[in-house]
């Protein structure tokens, strides 16, 4: 055992086992270490907007005479305005050119990278052969799951036809592997936190307590 | 209360003790539970091992905090391990405003053990604006005009001859969230035909999958499992493969306690 002699090492593991003991119970230790946490983070990313401006907005406009870069400089000023009485409606023009903006670059591509070629994706070979002609059973087996499993799940959402007989079966069908799914998805939840909590055990024991 | 009703209602903190044992002693302790290797974390493997150390630059991207560092950092280490391996030299970049300091981490390290920042690698630092950000630097990587330490990217040789994000011989998103891999498809990939796959964390995976699926993603490493089974492939020991253990005996403890619980319900509604 190797115990930290640094100050800082000692915070840190004061910090995670104070968040730690909300596992107890609801308490004062707790409440604090949170606390510092929310206003650290709040004002590490205030310091970085304050750095983000400075190197790539106040830096090229007065060393280098981009004065380009003062349109979005008085149009972020302008997002301040809901805070004077009577002018608060200027601060609806800078929201519009960032709601604006961000539609017209994901209205395409959204609709290109996850609709189109998700789709076109599933255009595939049922029965796979290899380049020398033999059959390949996994392949195959994938391909028809996939396939086969993006139609049943897209008749789960058809609400215009009356889902009884075959139509009633297929749908089921389709959320049980929905319910595998998701599944799957809780499995993935689970795992990534036990990923998060190992971290912390593993500051614990090698920069705080040199156990490893 | 019969026995069926008590499991149901065990104390949680006795859960979490049991827990806490669980993870704590296989990371003393490792047993070597052995590792199965994924296609997704193989196709990155194998195409950083295609890559030409003399004309290739991989670009990683470093988007992600140290909430999520413990999923995700050990992925971007034995990704660096393996570039570094080979001799082939990186640029980072950040989307995430605390993105450098884990790059940083990263770099620290590898100046340490005699590695050359200008020469084997460099870090462009946190660039603003999210989604339209990365569209910004796919089309113009030269818009970081200078990296983290202040030199301009004219006297950095490694951004010679890069001018879009397609002149990088490879890109890598560790990610963590958004902006994150499903940007980088939506404004790289699909658009400009960018090399990409992505270091992602866990929680991502099913979301994930279908990109990989389809080739958009042309590789993937599944949060800290992922690093492990890389470090696996590059036989550079991390600290993936070392909670790997741990996590494979958390993973036991909680379907246990599943398990506990259903059975409990079953019998106690037969009764």
């Amino acid at each position: 055992m190797n115990i930290s002699t640094s100050i800082w090492t000692w915070v840190m593991a004061a910090c995670i086992l104070a968040i730690f003991s909300f596992i107890y119970k609801e308490n004062p230790i707790y409440r604090f270490a949170e606390h510092v946490f929310v206003g650290s983070t709040a004002g590490h990313a205030i310091g970085m907007a304050v750095g983000n401006i400075h190197r790539f907005g106040w830096v090229p406009l007065t060393t280098k005479n981009e004065w380009h870069f003062i349109i979005p400089a008085i149009l972020g000023l302008m997002l301040y305005a809901r805070f004077i009485k009577g002018y608060a409606w200027v601060s609806r023009w800078p929201i519009a050119y960032l709601v604006g903006n961000g539609v017209g670059l994901s209205l395409f591509t959204s609709l290109n990278s996850q609709a189109i070629l998700q789709a076109r994706a599933t255009m595939m070979d049922l029965i796979v052969h290899d380049k020398a002609g033999k059959f390949l059973l996994n392949r195959t087996f994938d391909n028809f799951l996939l396939v086969f499993g993006v139609l049943i799940v897209l008749t789960y959402f058809i609400f215009s036809i009356p889902q009884n007989g075959p139509m009633k079966k297929v749908s089921q069908a389709g959320r049980w592997l929905m319910m595998l799914t998701f599944g799957v998805s809780f499995g993935n939840v689970v795992a990534g936190r036990i990923s998060l909590l190992l971290g912390q055990i593993s500051i614990l024991l090698t920069r705080w307590l040199g156990v490893i | 209360m019969n026995w069926a009703n008590k499991l149901q209602s065990i104390d949680r903190r006795i859960i979490y003790t049991i827990l806490l044992i669980g993870l704590t002693i296989p990371l003393i302790w490792p047993i070597g539970i052995p590792l199965a290797v994924n296609d997704t974390t193989r196709a990155v493997y194998k195409i950083i091992e295609d890559l030409d150390p003399a004309t290739d630059v991989v670009l990683l991207s470093f988007d992600y905090s140290p909430a999520s560092a413990p999923d995700v950092h050990p992925s971007a280490v034995a990704i660096v391990e393996h570039l570094t391996k080979r001799g082939i030299k990186w640029v980072g970049v950040s989307f995430w405003p605390e993105g450098p300091q884990m790059s940083e981490k990263i770099m620290r390290d590898l100046e340490a053990r005699g590695l050359k920042y200008g020469v084997d690698f460099i870090d462009l630092g946190f660039m603003a604006g999210m989604e339209n950000a990365i569209a910004e630097f796919a089309q113009n990587s030269r818009v970081i005009t200078t990296d983290v330490r202040g030199t301009h990217i004219d006297n950095l040789p490694l951004m010679n001859n890069i001018k879009t994000m397609k002149d990088f011989g490879f890109v890598i998103g560790i990610s963590a969230g958004d902006p994150g891999y499903n940007a980088f498809i939506r404004q790289a990939v699909d658009p400009m035909g960018v090399k990409f796959a992505a270091a992602i964390v866990t929680v991502s995976v099913p979301a994930a999958m279908p990109f990989y699926a389809s080739g958009q993603l042309r590789g993937m490493l599944q949060g800290l499992r992922g690093a492990a089974e890389y470090e696996s492939l590059t036989g550079v020991a991390g600290r993936g493969a070392a909670m790997m253990d741990a996590q494979s005996i958390g993973h036991l403890i909680i379907v246990a306690f599943i398990a506990v619980g259903n059975f409990a319900y079953f019998l106690s509604k037969k009764k």
